[in-house]
């Protein structure tokens, strides 16, 4: 064998017989994993075992015959096939129900094709769908700008260096690395309107305890929408899960802003102090363009999440129609009622509304910057 | 080449060892889903080391949180899923997955006499769960709804929905200052089991029906039930109910009993009786049950009605393991380990020969027992149709409505009877 391995990166110098040697020598490695897990796993069933050897054995196989100009692509094989299956497969899958009337009693093949009817459905009959529907933009809305302006004040105050940067970032990326349902939770403690630490500090200070977890109107503006305030989630109890998104999520944004920040060439303030720009001219001249499309990518992202919030509403409400968002109807649809035709469109129309803002927020600062 | 050809021999020959391992020796376990944290997993703990070592078969529980229970049900006992040989069940949502075909009917086992020994006796179950003809289920813990009042505090309790809005004015903090008790009503507001299902009893003690299955005829937009949702609206006028009375579910209201919160909560379940007695609250034994509030007849007599349903274990159609999993099923819902239950699970027998088996008077789960009995003659079952849960969720929202002031009760279900109605359409 007349191999040279070059340090510090994976190029081959080899023979044609040397590289063979290292496809069957990954082929016996994956073996002698799975004997092993085997051996320690032995309940797991007769099929699970023989399917996942087999699979082992095709996608060792490329690796140990393929020339040696496409082994590259043998090894990212397994990779692709798997990311593959767990990404695409399951939309197209989500997708193709959306078009039939599957449910719990309709499964497996017994379902029929039945067209847009679950969207025309959901978007012309279903009240409780719509509700959801705006009660989520509304959210997403709510929750999105605050968060971005009080990231951008964070992030600029974070970004004066002074002694205490590093332990106050530190410190305010402690709820965005926490579990949600957890944060929630605790949250629900907190808001209780008996006993919750909120109500009590408010009560010390002579205060009126807040209906914080309620389906009250909030004042002025729930007043002025009437009936609608639900639906528009004009609620205390709304407002409720919309302040554990910012209080949970604001971090996230202040990092990437930061990052932003970071980037801004320090000579462009210079120039503009000697030209007599005060600090505001300077944030909205200066830092503002220069971050603009970093922070579009974060409020891009923020966007799709919040979209996507389940475990807030969830933790603080159940599944109460009242503060339902999509992802909260999606599941109740389909697990709780059983109608997964109906809960596949409703996820398509998340998909296709959170898509459409993401990239609409991308666009437009692709618009304003020129990048 | 020789070595690859070893390497090919070790790989044929692992999956032909793997293929020759045989799947025919005779399983000795079973799996049963149990709802987490709950009397259920408890009582069966105990009969599965009776049958244990009975029998000799294994029984693996699977404990899921009370929050994912229904979720993981549907995933699990929808016709598609082998996993769970058994799993519990509540009788209202057994239609649903008798007719997705994930149950196992249970009659052939019943009928047979090598799986069921002949004192089984299936006639002395107060209730059993039919679908399309078929027996699905048989309970194992049969449950309704009681009024919980604080007997050192009024000495007796509200037999009206009139006189429990008048004593509760007396209790709540927010009208009496002097109140001891910070609210004088309370009753589960949550979706999706508890909102619903609590108003269907102040609709049948009003006298009024949700859903008829055999007419098929909705009645929520009747005088009877706009009367039950007028006096829902009572309730939240005056103040009475917490402010966010729809996150109170059966836990926040049992814990809220122990410490002292509500004067009266009703209609509440049966179980926390038990959960109260055998706490270390400092009200546990002035904490009395009573039947749930109900309305004054014309004739001058009260009629109050309870919901009625029942918790029993099911057989997976998938189960590879369908005769033990039977075994098991009949062993626990036997007189004898039916009796074992009770005493240490605390789990309301289903059966009326151990419910009034004079062995269990003074015992500390059965001071109701009497009363169960007298309010079970008197309850009702939910409709046993396959879209309950649809009509649940066409109902929930409404009733928010009424909860929050947004909407005026007569209007609220008026809207839902006709959501309801239409549904009924679309489920023959």
């Amino acid at each position: 064998m007349r191999e040279r391995i070059q340090a510090g990166h994976i190029g081959w110098q080899a023979t044609r017989l040397s590289s063979r040697w290292v496809g069957w020598a990954a082929a016996a490695m994956i073996l002698a994993a799975l004997g092993i897990t085997w051996t320690v796993f032995s309940g797991i069933g007769v099929r699970f075992w023989s399917g996942l050897v087999g699979l082992s054995a095709l996608f060792a196989l490329p690796i140990a015959l393929a020339p040696d100009r496409y082994r590259k692509y043998a090894f990212i094989l397994p990779a692709s096939v798997i990311l593959f299956g767990l990404a695409f497969v399951p939309v197209v899958f989500v997708l193709v129900i959306s078009l039939t009337d599957s449910g719990l009693g309709v499964l497996r093949g017994k379902f029929r094709f039945i067209g847009l009817t679950n969207f025309v459905s959901l978007l012309a009959e279903d009240a409780d769908a719509r509700n959801a529907m705006v009660r989520t933009i509304a959210y997403v809305v709510v929750t999105v700008m605050v968060e971005t302006v009080l990231a951008l004040n964070l992030a600029l105050l974070i970004h004066r260096k002074t002694r205490a940067s590093n332990t106050v970032t530190t410190m305010l990326l402690v709820p965005m690395m926490s579990t949600p349902i957890v944060i929630a939770l605790i949250w629900r403690t907190l808001f209780a309107f008996d006993d919750g630490l909120l109500n009590r500090l408010l009560t010390t200070l002579g205060i009126q305890g807040v209906p914080w977890l309620s389906g009250v109107a909030l004042p002025i503006l729930g007043d002025l929408a009437g009936k609608s305030s639900a639906m528009l989630g004009l609620t205390h109890g709304f407002l409720s899960a919309e302040i554990v998104d910012i209080w949970q999520w604001t971090p996230f944004l202040i990092l990437i802003f930061l990052a932003g920040l970071k980037t801004v060439p320090q000579d462009l303030y210079e120039a503009g102090e000697i030209d007599g720009g005060s600090g505001w001219q300077l944030f909205w001249h200066i830092t503002l363009p220069q971050i603009a499309s970093v922070m579009a990518i974060g409020v891009a992202l923020r966007v799709v999440d919040a979209f996507k919030t389940f475990e807030t509403i969830w933790a603080l409400f159940g599944n109460t129609a009242h503060y339902r968002t999509l992802s909260v109807d999606i599941f109740s649809r389909a697990i709780e009622t059983g109608r997964f035709g109906e809960a596949s469109a409703e996820s398509v129309l998340l998909l296709v509304i959170s898509m459409l803002i993401g990239f609409g927020v991308l666009a437009w600062s692709r618009g304003e910057t020129g990048t | 080449m020789l070595l690859r050809r070893m390497v090919a021999f070790a790989v044929v020959a692992l999956m032909l060892a793997l293929a020759g391992r045989s799947d025919g020796q005779p399983l000795q376990k079973i799996k049963v889903m149990t709802r987490a944290g709950s009397n259920f997993t408890k009582g069966t703990e105990v009969a599965a080391i009776e049958f244990t070592k009975r029998t000799g078969i294994q029984v693996e529980i699977v404990e899921v949180g009370r929050a994912g229970y229904f979720a993981t049900l549907t995933t699990r006992f929808s016709g598609a899923d082998s996993e769970m040989d058994l799993g519990w069940m509540v009788s209202p949502n057994m239609a649903k997955y008798a007719a997705a075909g994930g149950l196992e009917p249970l009659d052939k086992y019943v009928a047979d006499p090598k799986l069921t020994p002949a004192d089984w006796d299936a006639k002395d179950f107060l209730t059993k769960c039919d679908y399309a003809g078929k027996t699905y289920m048989y309970p194992v813990f049969v449950g309704t709804e009681y009024t919980y009042y604080r007997k050192d505090l009024m000495s007796k309790p509200p037999e009206t929905w009139d006189e429990y809005l008048e004593m509760a004015k007396k209790f709540t903090k927010a009208l009496n200052p002097s109140s001891p008790t910070l609210y004088g009503a309370v009753w589960p507001n949550k979706s999706p089991e508890e909102l619903q299902r609590t108003f269907m009893t102040v609709v049948f003690s009003s006298g009024g029906y949700v859903y008829d299955e055999a007419k098929k005829t909705v009645g929520l937009d009747e005088p009877a039930a706009i009367r039950a949702g007028e006096t829902y609206a009572k309730f939240v006028k005056a103040r009475l109910l917490p402010v966010d009375a729809m996150n109170y579910a059966f836990t926040e209201i049992t814990d809220g009993l122990k410490a002292g919160k509500f004067a009266i909560a009703a209609p509440m379940w049966d179980n926390a009786f038990l959960q109260i007695r055998t706490s270390d609250s400092p009200f546990k034994d002035m904490i009395e049950v009573a039947p749930v509030p109900g309305f004054k007849q014309p004739d001058g007599s009260i009629k109050s009605s309870a919901m009625q349903q029942s918790w029993g274990l099911v057989i997976n159609s998938q189960s590879k393991n369908k005769e033990a999993a039977y075994k098991f099923l009949n062993f626990m819902q036997s007189k004898e380990i039916q009796r074992i239950i009770f005493e240490q699970a605390g789990l309301n027998p289903p059966r009326a020969s151990v419910l009034n088996d004079p062995r269990f008077l003074g015992k500390p789960g059965s001071a109701h027992f009497k009363l169960l009995a007298q309010v079970l003659a008197n309850s009702h079952a939910l409709p046993s149709i396959t879209w309950l849960p649809e009509l649940e969720e066409k109902l929930g929202p409404r009733l928010g409505d009424i909860l929050t002031g947004a909407a005026a009760p007569a209007d609220a279900l008026k809207s839902a009877a006709a959501d309801i109605r239409k549904l009924a359409s679309q489920n023959p």
